[in-house]
């Protein structure tokens, strides 16, 4: 299996001018970075932070002000790099003259895809985010929860071995954030490499396998979720329908260590979407009918 | 790389008509097609021919306008929604080449345009034919051969070269003296003949254009003058009947500007035994009265073939129109990269005043003496601003001449530079264009 990284940055970094050349803005410094094969990698930071430039470096989009980028192994403007992204932008620019079944044509037809290949996949990417009834309907009238799910089904239409999402639950009820996550994780079991650009804190915790944490144009940490989130100063200890005499028992071996005994909390989310689930009567994995 | 920029190409140019299409400019064109047909069917003129015409350059210019602004408002809407919606960052981000982008916008531009024109050239030749349809339809176009060469027939029959660069030829010695017409490339000639059409200046000592000067005309195939015939008028030549009864041809005074083919020339017909098997024909003019006549090389004595119907005809000015129309979309797309659209639309309009001024300079550098620095404006001006009347199709089909596929590859050559060299900024513009 080959090792090497599907992206690597090296120095990477971005400067903005005016008119006549002056450096304004520093988006990104000095960026070094790398993904490896099939990982869900999640590059996080607060509004402003340079998530989106490194993105549009890496994909060939905004040339370096300073360092290299590669995208398997090559310049990122290699049209044979860009056969292998699929990308997801920040906000889902697509024609609002098109319907469901003409973008995933034009976009097919770019990557220079056959008609029959096109066709198949369009029906399968269409099913599997949700958009079956609202296929023939023009991009215009879509809410923009399904505008972002035909965004992220024309990120797949050319079957990506990269696959960059940019905010991708943005305007995104729970429960599309959540089949968004799912799509993500089966994104992973099929060997596909992803790389995740959020800044909800949520959706990265539970998707990624590495995190790297940007501020200001600068990365300020970088390992996996293990790593970052893991804090050896503290224990937990789940205990199934403990008695009275057990509690006791802990708290008299804890002493003052002891921090809190409590039942542990479910996520919001996953409450949530087994409320809606259990009033449409359907199965967590289907959309809500309003969208449809 | 091709198969990058043809994919590209391809599939912008699909998308370019499809956001035409569902833009509702349908509707515009649909209005422009009833009222162009209103104005043509509603023309008054003197007669029945000049409401014709009337009605031929009504369709033309009316089709050339709706290309002119189909041009500059959907070039300059369609990439600058592009830049400024983000649109173009989905289609950059894929494995597309930044020229097949411009080009598949450019083409696609162009389709839906002639698509238009078509449209337009069929409501026209509709409206011309229902003027028509008590006259026996739609006359058919006309195409001109001139003749390729030409000699002087002095007063003792002697045959005398004339000077590659002496374009006028005047006759004002005793009659007798003739002009001498080599005609070549001639198609196969119909049973009846093609038709012959002949016209001078007709210098009479009144100088009041009354005179007029009787001719005897005749013509052989090729260099066979034993096979010699006198030609006689067509009864439906609109001048040069004898009033005298004795047939002869008589020429009255034309001037070179009017260009009018079923009026401005004397009508004979140049029988099919007069044109030899290569297409070559020889056609004698001698004077029968004193009158002095004058003679232009390029077109005193042409032949008119059948020159194709009203329809194919303005669908060839089409093809013009959409030469003119591609550049004038090019030079908005450039625009329409670095300014608004309202900046690009007033830019490519700008071009289009430019250009159908440009045709007045040579007059102005003439005539009006400008200083040095604006005749060097001007002289660049010539070079540099497209000349929108080099094909000017409303006038030829007006005057009932044919456009042909020659002046189409043509318009399409001088217009296509333009087109190219802002196609190529353009492209250099976007190259550069960090999104």
């Amino acid at each position: 299996m080959n090792d090497a990284p599907i992206l690597r940055t090296v120095g990477l970094g971005k400067r903005y001018a005016d008119f006549w050349g002056r450096a304004r803005v520093t988006a990104l410094a000095d960026l070094n970075l790398e993904v490896r094969p099939g990982e869900v990698f999640g590059l996080l930071g607060p509004n402003g932070s340079g998530k989106t430039t490194t993105i549009k470096l890496l994909l060939g989009l905004l040339r370096p002000s300073t360092g290299d980028a590669f995208v398997f192994g090559r310049d990122p403007s290699d049209r044979e790099v860009k056969r292998r992204i699929g990308y997801l932008p920040e906000e889902t620019y697509l024609y609002r003259f098109l319907n469901a079944d003409e973008t995933l044509a034009f976009f097919g037809r770019i990557f220079g895809l056959e008609a029959t290949v096109i066709r198949e996949r369009s029906e399968k990417l269409i099913q599997r985010v949700g958009l079956a009834q609202a296929r023939r309907r023009r991009l215009g009238e879509y809410s923009k929860g399904m505008a972002r799910r035909l965004g992220l089904a024309q990120a797949l239409i050319n079957d990506p071995d990269l696959v960059i999402l940019d905010e991708p639950t943005s305007g995104l009820d729970p429960i599309g954030s959540a089949e968004v996550k799912e799509l993500i994780v089966e994104l992973k079991r099929a060997g596909k490499t992803v790389l995740l650009c959020s800044h909800l804190l949520a959706d990265v915790e539970d998707v990624c396998d590495r995190i790297a944490v940007l501020h200001q144009g600068k990365l300020l940490e970088c390992g996996t979720v293990e790593e970052l989130l893991r804090d050896d100063r503290r224990v937990m200890v789940e205990l199934e329908e403990p008695g009275e005499a057990v509690l006791a028992g802990v708290r008299a071996a804890a002493g003052d260590r002891l921090r809190s005994i409590a039942p542990p909390r479910e996520r919001l989310e996953a409450r949530f979407r087994r409320i809606i689930a259990a009033a449409d009567g359907r199965g967590p994995g289907q959309p809500p009918a309003s969208e449809a | 790389m091709f198969s990058v920029i043809f994919q590209s190409w391809r599939a912008l140019a699909g998308l370019s008509v499809r956001e035409a299409t569902r833009s509702g400019l349908w509707w515009a064109v649909a209005a422009a097609a009833v009222a162009m047909a209103i104005a043509a069917l509603r023309l008054g003129a003197v007669d029945e021919a000049s409401r014709l015409k009337l009605a031929v350059v009504v369709v033309t210019s009316g089709s050339a306008f709706v290309a002119t602004l189909l041009a500059v408002l959907l070039a300059s809407a369609q990439l600058r929604r592009d830049l400024e919606s983000k649109s173009i960052i989905g289609v950059l981000a894929k494995p597309t080449s930044r020229l097949g982008y411009l080009l598949g916008r450019w083409t696609g531009v162009l389709a839906w345009i002639a698509l238009a024109l078509v449209v337009l050239a069929a409501i026209g030749s509709g409206a011309a034919g229902i003027l028509w349809r008590g006259h026996g339809g739609v006359p058919d176009a006309r195409q001109v051969v001139a003749a390729s060469d030409w000699s002087r027939i002095t007063l003792s029959g002697e045959v005398v070269a004339i000077p590659a660069a002496q374009t006028r030829l005047g006759l004002a010695g005793s009659s007798g003296e003739g002009v001498r017409w080599r005609l070549e490339h001639l198609g196969r000639a119909p049973a009846e003949g093609f038709e012959l059409l002949l016209r001078a200046r007709v210098r009479g000592e009144d100088f009041d254009g009354s005179q007029r000067c009787a001719v005897e005309i005749t013509a052989w195939p090729g260099n066979d003058s034993a096979k010699a015939q006198a030609l006689s008028l067509d009864p439906a030549s609109p001048y040069g009947k004898d009033t005298s009864g004795r047939g002869a041809v008589v020429l009255a005074d034309i001037e070179d500007a009017r260009n009018d083919l079923g009026q401005d020339w004397a009508r004979l017909r140049l029988p099919a035994a007069c044109i030899a098997r290569d297409g070559s024909a020889t056609v004698q003019l001698a004077r029968k009265t004193p009158i002095p006549l004058m003679f232009n090389r390029a077109d005193s004595l042409v032949v008119a073939q059948p020159g194709g119907g009203l329809f194919i005809n303005l669908v060839r000015a089409a093809g013009v129109q959409l030469a003119i129309a591609g550049m004038l979309a090019a030079c908005t797309l450039l625009i329409a990269m670095h300014a608004r659209i309202a900046v690009a639309v007033l830019g490519g309009l700008t071009l289009v005043v430019a250009g159908s001024a440009v045709s007045t300079i040579p007059d102005l550098l003439e005539y009006h003496n400008p200083s040095a620095p604006t005749r060097r404006l001007l002289e660049l001006a010539l070079v540099v601003v497209p000349d929108f009347d080099r094909v000017n199709t409303a006038a030829q089909l007006a005057g009932g001449k044919q456009v042909t596929w020659a002046a189409v590859g043509w318009a399409w050559a001088y217009f296509g530079a333009f087109s190219t060299v802002f196609l190529g900024l353009a492209w250099f513009g976007l190259a550069r264009h960090e999104v």
